[in-house]
């Protein structure tokens, strides 16, 4: 994984086009972690305390696509 | 709100549903409109592809927008080695693509066109001044306000 810089966007449509992205890769990250977690056995709880949100809401984003 | 698309338009509608599922996406986005507009043989893909938007070019300029967004704030998306995007479960529409549909509804509300085509599809996802449509559509040299303009006239013809 690499780092992020101190590159600033150089204006508002830039920086806003960023947080879409970043939101995007967050989701990618998030669906290919999760599943990785639960394959290597961890349970909902333990994902979720991990992401810092409740088991329901972890649960809710992810079990229907991971049964 | 679907009653008064053309099939043509309703089928937009549902290839876009199944751009995002299968790329993952949570939610349809205006992005998924483009690339569902694009695909195809009909007159909207016909435009699109004439402006060297054919569905391929399409996708791979979306992908290299998020990558060229990513790599400006130093972020290099390759490097997280993520796995294939599994489908997403049920993506509903996300604000951008809701915001798409309300511009078509009013694109053909203003020439008073009982139905919705896929004219006016386009038109909605064209008529965003920002967002990520407007930014991959400027960073592939295609003028937004020129396509615009001909499908006006299409549509008033």
């Amino acid at each position: 994984m690499t780092g992020v810089s101190t590159d600033h966007p150089a204006s508002p449509d830039d920086g806003l086009a960023a947080v879409v992205a970043l939101r995007r890769l967050a989701d990618r990250l998030e669906d290919a972690e999760v599943e990785r977690a639960l394959r290597d056995g961890w349970t909902w709880s333990q994902v979720a305390e991990a992401l810092a949100v409740t088991r329901q809401a972890v649960h809710k984003k992810h079990a229907r696509r991971l049964r | 709100m679907f009653e008064r698309f053309t099939a043509d338009a309703r089928q937009v509608v549902e290839r876009a549903e199944r751009e995002a599922r299968f790329s993952g996406s949570p939610s349809i986005e205006a992005e998924h409109l483009l690339l569902a507009l694009a695909c195809g043989s009909g007159p909207v893909a016909h435009t699109l592809q004439g402006c060297g938007l054919d569905f391929d070019r399409t996708r791979a300029a979306i992908d290299d927008h998020f990558e060229r967004t990513l790599a400006a704030i130093g972020i290099d998306a390759g490097g997280f080695a993520l796995p294939p995007a599994p489908p997403s479960a049920n993506p509903r529409f996300g604000a951008s693509s809701k915001l798409a549909l309300e511009r078509a509804l009013r694109a053909a509300a203003e020439r008073k066109d009982r139905r919705l085509r896929s004219e006016h599809v386009l038109l909605g996802v064209l008529r965003a001044e920002a967002g990520t449509v407007p930014r991959v559509l400027a960073a592939e040299g295609v003028e937004r306000d020129a396509i615009i303009a001909r499908l006006e006239r299409e549509l008033a013809a």
